[in-house]
């Protein structure tokens, strides 16, 4: 397994001093090398938190995450981020944007030209990498965000609604764009989005969070025939699937109830 | 490759800076703008000629001074070439001692927040304190001499520049910083290619400030503990020699000179950095 989730829960303080708001509470789950694994669940729930637990920009308050069997404590170019917004330097223009991370990795001069080469052809913005980004349109800005990750060549790649900003012609041409680089790459994805429909689309495993303060989860595997479709009928199945766990998770329980245990990590 | 399969979107990218330091709308209220404040200069002088009956420099009779003094006449024994660059040189050495300490201290600040709250409460002290209250000081620290007014320009310039730069780098986006982490880059990277340009707006701010406050501190400490050479000590001793349209020439220079690093330096700066990015510029 290359990502292992054990048992983690997060907190937040609150205004009021001495109290702290659950986020993350004793979540469970593992990631095989590969896989496409997309978070889904409401706002608030989480996803975004635990992301970035996994990209290692905040630790978890108890339990642990290992990354091919060490323990993450800290950022690293392994497990890159595409964040919600494009964080482009806005002062480099889009190839020293791209440079940047394999520069900071000491990769000798003609090896960096080709990986930016590479990475700029794969999401196709080769006549902009003069540009800056306040000269980009949303969607170029993403692609150009996730070309700046793939020239770190990362063993996961960490999504957080990447996608969610722009409309839904680009929403589409990207999704197909990363699904095409993703198995060129065979790479390792969490995408993290609030879309059932994206998440039905894109993924291998689904793991749905629920909202608090019943704080359930649940895996669900995406089956899907020979083609990718958004419009077939297994699709529309698995969005079925999807919302109908959606709700069953997020389901408010009567004031005194405790959240069911053991219902972490079920397959549903 | 996949790019050859798929569709090459043409994107034309205009680069909308424009280098012109000077264009004909702003050139054309400048000099407006320049004759209201000679035609005022006229009035003013007219009037004092009239009421108190002594003659007070004209715009005409400062611009001919100037020439004949850019010609060669001499003020208090030296060209007026002589008390210029004595001027930007001391301030030159001044500012630069300010830049240097204040982007240090600002850029530790904005970055570690022990070293803020140690340092920054007695930095905004030290920005209260006019530039002239550091007289004393200076002549305590360095006697009459060119080091109390180097001491004086760079105390009067490294708080505000100090206070900016601090400001700059903390207020450079949480995400940027992330990102440059996730991107593995070390401190030193982080600082050159994060935190520098991403303060720069609020950077060149500070500048300015220090930069106005840092040259009016310069006049008046020419004034107080000038050495022979230099515009301050020159307006000054107008004082005894009477000659007051030089000491006009020397006012008008100051004003040129403040003009020039806003219009050759400042505003290219501006053009080259924050305007082509598309940031936002601090005022």
């Amino acid at each position: 397994m290359l990502i292992e989730v054990a048992d983690i829960s997060k907190a937040y303080p609150q205004a009021r001093e001495g109290e702290s708001a659950a986020v993350v509470e004793n979540l469970s789950f593992a990631i095989a090398e590969g896989e496409f694994v997309c978070i889904i669940g409401p706002s608030g729930c989480g996803k975004s938190t635990l992301l970035n637990m996994i990209a290692g920009f905040i630790p978890p308050d108890r339990g642990k995450i290992c990354f091919d069997g060490r323990q993450i404590n800290r950022p690293d170019p392994e497990r890159a981020v595409v964040f919600q917004e494009a964080t482009l330097f806005p002062w480099m223009n889009l190839r020293r944007n791209i440079e940047l991370g394999p520069k900071a990795a000491g990769v000798a001069k003609t090896e960096l030209h080709r990986i930016v080469n590479d990475c700029l052809a794969l999401v196709d913005l080769n006549c902009s990498q003069q540009a800056y980004p306040h000269q980009l349109s949303g969607g170029m800005k993403q692609r150009a965000a996730l070309a700046r990750v793939l020239a770190l060549q990362p063993r996961l790649l960490l999504m957080d609604e990447p996608f969610s900003a722009l409309d839904a012609d680009t929403r589409e041409h990207l999704q197909d764009q990363l699904l095409k680089i993703c198995a060129k790459r065979r790479q390792t994805v969490v995408f993290v989005t609030h879309s059932v429909e994206e998440a039905a689309y894109l993924a291998d495993r689904v793991i749905i969070m629920g909202y608090p303060p019943n704080r359930c989860y649940a895996s669900l595997r995406i089956q899907r025939g020979q083609e990718r479709s958004r419009t077939d009928k297994q699709q529309m199945f698995n969005i079925l699937r999807l919302r109908a766990a959606l709700k069953d998770l997020s389901r408010q329980l009567p004031d005194g109830a405790n959240a069911p245990q053991g219902c972490t990590q079920q397959d549903v | 490759m996949v790019s050859v399969a798929l569709k090459r979107e043409k994107v034309v990218v205009a680069l909308k800076t424009n280098d012109k330091v000077w264009d004909y709308g702003s050139l054309f209220y400048g000099g407006a703008s320049l004759l209201l404040i000679i035609f005022g200069w006229q009035v003013v002088a007219w009037a004092v000629d009239w009421w108190r009956g002594v003659p007070f420099p004209t715009p005409f009779e400062t611009g001919w001074k100037l020439l004949k003094m850019l010609a060669g006449e001499q003020f208090l024994g030296h060209s007026i070439y002589l008390h210029t660059l004595s001027s930007i040189g001391r301030w030159l050495s001044g500012f630069s001692i300010a830049v240097f300490s204040g982007a240090l201290i600002g850029m530790a600040a904005g970055r570690w927040r022990t070293f803020e709250r140690l340092t920054m409460p007695s930095i905004q002290v030290l920005q209260l304190i006019p530039g002239l209250a550091w007289i004393p000081v200076a002549i305590l620290l360095f006697g009459i001499s060119d080091g109390a007014t180097l001491f004086m320009i760079a105390v009067t310039a490294f708080a505000p520049i100090a206070i900016n730069v601090a400001g700059g780098v903390k207020r450079v986006d949480e995400m940027y910083i992330r990102a440059a982490r996730m991107l593995g880059l070390n401190n030193r990277m982080l600082f050159r290619t994060v935190l520098l340009p991403g303060a720069l707006p609020h950077i060149l701010s500070g500048l300015r400030v220090g930069l106005g406050s840092s040259w009016r501190v310069l006049v008046a400490a020419e004034m107080v503990v000038g050495s022979g050479t230099g515009l301050g000590y020159a307006i000054i001793q107008s004082r005894w020699t009477l000659d007051f349209a030089k000491s006009f020439v020397c006012i008008a220079i100051i004003c040129g000179i403040g003009l020039i690093v806003e219009r050759v330096i400042f505003i290219p700066l501006e053009k080259r950095t924050i305007e082509l990015w598309g940031l936002r510029r601090e005022v």
